[in-house]
């Protein structure tokens, strides 16, 4: 087998921030192949692929494809030279049809002019069934779930006879479930004679899904693998460098009986939709517990998680704080009752990028807003932020982001904290930080509700396990007896209902 | 520091795109450019009239930059200031009996008008949603030909040969004869001044910084995003009215038919250049009613009109938030 | 009656050519608010162009030509040197007012004012309409290519793709600076069309004789919620508003800076009731 793809001593300086994202780094490919990249954040993975795609131009290097240097500075060069991206967020126009979406930019003509709809319908179908997805060429990609989303993306790289097909994250929004299809569909492309370049940190498919591993650490190439020589703890080992694994056990002993927040009854209804968003949702947090929810997404974790905040108001029930009827309060008064609040959407909700670091840490705090730069530094230093209080909040790093956002909301913190999928896409240092900040929470007898889509994380932290479906509390586990990932996935896709 | 670069190769490549226009155009190039430039520095009294015009042009852009900050476009400056001169007048003419405290008073009164035309666009944005961009617009066409029917009609002076109001009895004090240079111009260093401590000191200037920056991070953090709109829009009016006033006490006496036009827009280019620092607008501010001067000066002098003058700002205009040319990453973040 | 509908058609055309401006930028997803000003500058130079030749159509080219520059200008400034798109497009109205005033002055001697030498657009008498211009049909059927070209052709698709997402269009080996530069560069040549209409069938440029017709435009777009099957209906709402405004200073001796009011504050109305329906709408589908 030769060589698809070749780089070539690709180096990559970012002068702003005077980082070497890439140090030298030489590396290939080959056709029938899966080839993960794995990495800490920051260690340059996601700078790599883009360079392949051609969205980022490396400072010295080339790439070589077919054993021919290849010039790619777009991601239409990239297109042309049968390379395919299928992003973390998908590129996708919810409006249109998958077939349009498709053939969108080399839609097929009729009459000279006009687009030939039909003819692409009937082509896209064609390709559909030759990989035997279940799909419909004139299915709205609006109604389609995350899952068939991101087939349409890989359909759109096959559509336009992509040879590589670079993966960057593929199942960060994806269920458990979702992810075992996705990996079948990988190993199809596979045995088509498929490139296929992976970049995930989730360690497990790595090992699980590759043939060969690629391993960056701090810009540089420090080692290339087979896969079946490697085994987790070795690869977190190999990407960590020196660093060696923590590993928390939940300190799962009796909890206090102390209640701190309640839900009795919560339903939230639109007059015009049939099911409710959340139905009948009763739960309490006591003093030093952690509780944690799961659902496969749409099942209502995230309207849980406005109404928590106070960006959604439910429609009947009540929340009970310390005795005390929080239902109607707005996310001002909520927040001067002492919410804190770490959301899933740390770029969206958690921060201003463009504000500095200061102006992010400051804004529970705003009415002692000359002590600014010293709050600020108090955190920096407190919570180890690599970051100086002046500097746009969008240039640090996700570690860092995050680090500042669960900062201040633990600061502002009385008796209770929600965290939304804290770790998200972040690296393992980060993660086991941001994990032993919140068993030191419980320590320190705080209520806090977790809210997460790694399963992984919901079972090494909770005391208690809801799973949300369909805007009900499926089942509720106790995590003093060992709960298998299987068995609260069953209820995750409502099985064990009645 | 590359920002400042920018900024000052941006005035210079806008000076010298005028320049050429004016070589164009003109058959004495050379006076017209001294007119132009030098011609409002040239003697004591047009130097008072440029530092007089440069006082009501302050407040108005300290006005617009409050919008600007919590990312909405007031581009109702025109009218809010047309309006806002009429009101200052009438209530001080109605309230000469009292003495010179009716400037005051009609000062006050004058920003509520601008407010309150002000408040409606932001209230549309808030309840459904409504541009303020076209909105604010519209009520300015409107409430201008409104404003403009009152002085040619009712509200004409019979004895003035312009088409203006009577008019007002007391005028702020001038300190400069024979210039026209009044006290307004301290006032409008005191208002800059107030509103630098308001927006990098205060809980209000921060909450407005951040709602720009992000809306929903606003909304997260228990920051109520409406009723800073409210205050903001409102405020920006009131500040624009409040300079239409400042003309009727400091320069004109009388409203003149249409003299507010094109007066907002120069709010608006100052403010973007002083990237919403109410300190920079200051200098920023003279300078352009320098070059507006400067182009009355040439158009009574040499051979150019003087629109070169709305020429340079729309020069300016163009160019005022290219990242490319203020070395930034991404683009200034408007709507 | 025949009259006000006669009126009305009148002010359709150039309001209608427009819109058609308004729409196509609206499809790529931005807001245009340069149509004035490219209104205004075409108007200037169709006068021009037809003193210069003896010929009406030689003065449209003009107009078209004069309005594709500025709008290339714009488009130029707006991708290279990375400038916010709303800045860019009301300094472009700025710059054609400063434009028509510093050429009719320096080149006219008569600020703001440039007079046709030739005979103006003709008015042909129709049989139930009154008279009407040539340009109505040609709208009409410029409309009718603009709507074939916008919904079925794989041009109109990638144009409604930008206006859907577009952050998405990279990935589809699309290029969104393109796509934008080329819709307002069409949208440029209906301004130049309205422009020429004004000014060729008043018999002279007149400053800011354009009259806030792009911004009426934008609300136009607005009602008819960016779909183009009902442009012309909508259209023909804001010319009879515009109609009944002439009217009434006709008859009625009401002050004219009254009358004048009447659009501005119609169109603001219109806008405020779009936006309540869709408020309506939206907290019906989503919440």
């Amino acid at each position: 087998m030769n060589d698809k793809l070749e780089l070539n001593n690709i180096t990559k300086l970012y002068k702003n921030v005077g980082v070497k994202a890439l140090n030298n780094v030489s590396a290939t490919f080959k056709m029938g192949e899966i080839t993960s990249i794995a990495g800490e954040n920051g260690a340059g993975k996601s700078t790599l692929v883009k360079i392949i795609f051609g969205i980022v131009s490396p400072d010295s290097g080339f790439i070589k494809l077919n054993g021919k240097e290849a010039h790619i500075h777009s991601s239409q060069d990239a297109i042309k030279h049968k390379i395919g991206m299928v992003f973390q967020h998908f590129k996708l126009i919810e409006e249109f049809t998958i077939a349009q979406n498709i053939a969108l930019g080399r839609a097929k003509k009729k009459h000279l002019l006009f687009t030939d709809l039909e003819a692409i319908n009937n082509e896209v179908q064609a390709l559909i069934d030759k990989y035997e997805f279940k799909l419909k060429a004139t299915t709205l990609v609006k109604n389609l779930s995350t899952s068939d989303k991101q087939i349409v993306e890989i359909l759109k790289m096959l559509y336009r006879e992509a040879e590589i097909l670079i993966f960057d994250e593929p199942t960060a929004s994806l269920s458990e479930g979702e992810a075992k299809k996705l990996f079948k569909t990988i190993n199809k492309l596979k045995s088509k004679n498929k490139c296929i370049i992976l970049i995930t940190h989730k360690l497990k498919e790595i090992i699980k899904l590759s043939d060969k591993i690629l391993i960056l650490r701090k810009g540089n190439l420090v080692g290339k693998y087979q896969a079946k020589d490697l085994d987790q703890e070795s690869l977190a080992k190999l990407m960590l460098g020196d660093d060696t694994l923590i590993n928390h056990d939940a300190i799962h002993e009796k909890l206090s009986n102390e209640t701190i927040l309640e839900f009795k009854n919560v339903t939230l209804k639109k007059h015009y939709q049939a099911q409710p968003l959340l139905n009948d949702i009763n739960f309490t947090v006591h003093k030093g517990e952690i509780l944690g929810f799961c659902a496969v997404s749409g099942n209502g974790k995230g309207v849980l998680e406005a109404v928590l905040g106070g960006m959604m108001k439910v429609s009947s029930g009540s929340i009970i704080y310390n005795s005390k009827d929080i239902t109607r309060l707005q996310a001002s008064e909520l927040r001067k009752n002492g919410l804190a609040f770490v959301p899933s959407d740390r770029n969206f909700y958690g921060s201003a990028l463009q504000a500095t670091l200061s102006e992010n840490l400051i804004i529970n705090k705003r009415d002692s807003l000359k002590q600014k730069n010293k709050i600020a530094k108090n955190f920096i230093s407190k919570y180890n932020i690599k970051g100086l209080s002046h500097q746009k909040m969008g240039t640090l790093s996700g570690g860092n982001i995050q680090k500042a956002i669960v900062a201040r909301e633990i600061d502002n913190m009385k008796d209770y904290i929600v965290f939304s999928n804290p770790t998200w896409g972040l690296d393992i240092n980060s993660t086991n930080y941001i994990h032993s900040k919140i068993l030191e929470l419980k320590q320190q007898k705080k209520a806090i509700i977790l809210l997460s889509s790694d399963l992984d994380e919901i079972i090494k932290l909770s005391d208690n396990i809801n799973i949300i479906f369909e805007g009900k509390i499926a089942k509720t586990f106790n995590n003093n007896i060992p709960v298998s990932k299987k068995e609260i996935g069953k209820y995750m896709l409502g099985k064990g209902i009645k | 520091m590359r920002k400042l670069k920018g900024l000052i190769d941006i005035f210079l490549i806008s000076i010298a795109l005028l320049i050429g226009i004016i070589f164009l155009m003109s058959k004495s190039p050379l006076n017209s450019i001294y007119q132009l430039f030098i011609g409002p520095l040239s003697s004591p009294y047009f130097f008072g009239n440029t530092l007089s015009h440069t006082a009501p042009l302050i407040i108005s852009s300290v006005g617009i930059a409050i919008a600007f900050r919590c990312n909405l476009i007031n581009l109702g400056g025109d009218g809010q200031m047309y309006v806002g001169a009429l009101v200052a007048s009438l209530v001080a003419i109605y309230l000469a009996p009292f003495g010179k405290i009716s400037i005051l008073f009609a000062l006050i009164i004058a920003s509520l008008s601008g407010a309150i035309l002000a408040f409606i666009s932001a209230y549309l944005k808030v309840k459904l949603d409504t541009p303020e961009l076209i909105s604010s617009y519209l009520i300015s066409i409107a409430s201008t030909y409104f404003v403009s029917y009152l002085i040619t009609g009712p509200l004409q002076d019979p004895s003035s040969n312009l088409q203006s109001t009577n008019k007002v009895d007391f005028m702020l004090e001038k300190i400069y004869l024979p210039s026209n240079l009044s006290t307004a111009i301290f006032y409008a260093l005191i208002i800059a001044f107030l509103f630098y401590y308001i927006f990098t000191q205060t809980k209000f200037g921060y909450e407005n910084k951040i709602i720009g920056y992000n809306k929903e991070f606003a909304r997260y953090g228990g920051i109520s995003v409406s009723k800073n709109y409210y205050i903001s829009f409102s405020l920006s009016g009131a500040l624009v009215a409040f300079a239409g006033g400042i003309y009727i006490f400091g320069n004109y006496q009388s409203v003149i038919k249409g003299f507010s036009s094109g007066i907002g827009f120069s709010a608006l280019t100052i403010s973007l250049i002083a990237l919403n620092n109410p300190l920079a607008i200051i200098p920023i501010a003279f300078i352009i009613s320098l070059v507006n001067q400067g182009s009355i000066m040439a158009m009574q002098n040499s051979d150019i009109s003087s629109d070169v003058a709305l020429l340079f700002q729309a020069i300016i205009f163009l160019l005022i938030t290219s990242s490319t040319l203020l070395g930034e990453k991404k683009n200034v973040k408007l709507n | 009656m025949l009259n006000l509908i006669n009126s009305t058609l009148n002010l359709f055309t150039p309001l209608f050519l427009i819109s058609i401006g308004a729409i196509i930028t609206s499809k790529s997803g931005t807001l245009n608010i340069a149509l004035e000003g490219l209104t205004l500058i075409g108007a200037l130079f169709a006068v021009i162009g037809a003193n210069l030749s003896g010929s009406l159509l030689i003065g449209t080219l003009f107009a078209i030509f004069a309005s594709v520059l500025l709008a290339s200008i714009i488009s130029l400034v707006n991708s290279v040197l990375k400038t916010n798109p709303f800045i860019t497009a009301l300094a472009s109205n700025m710059l054609a007012t400063a434009l028509t005033l510093i050429i009719t002055f320096s080149i006219y001697n008569s600020k703001g004012l440039l007079r046709l030498d030739i005979a103006p657009l003709k008015l042909i008498d129709t049989l139930f309409l009154g008279k009407l211009t040539i340009f109505l049909p040609i709208s009409i059927f410029l409309y009718i290519i603009i709507y074939l070209l916008i919904e079925k052709t794989p041009f109109g698709l990638e144009l409604k793709a930008c206006g859907y997402n577009p952050s998405v269009l990279d990935a589809f080996g699309i290029s969104k600076t393109k796509l934008d530069s080329i819709a307002l560069i069409m949208s440029a040549v209906f301004c130049a069309l309205a422009g020429s209409y004004l000014s060729l069938r008043q018999g002279a440029f007149i400053s800011q004789m354009s009259a806030n017709k792009g911004w009426y435009a934008l609300v136009i777009v607005f009602l008819c919620n960016s779909n183009i099957k009902f442009l012309i209906p909508a259209t023909l709402v804001f010319a009879s508003s515009e109609a009944f405004s002439n009217y009434i200073q006709g008859i009625n001796n009401l002050p004219s800076d009254i009358a004048l009011m009447i659009p501005s504050v119609f169109t603001l109305i219109v806008m405020i009731a779009i936006s309540y329906y869709n408020k309506q709408k939206q907290t019906t589908i989503k919440g």
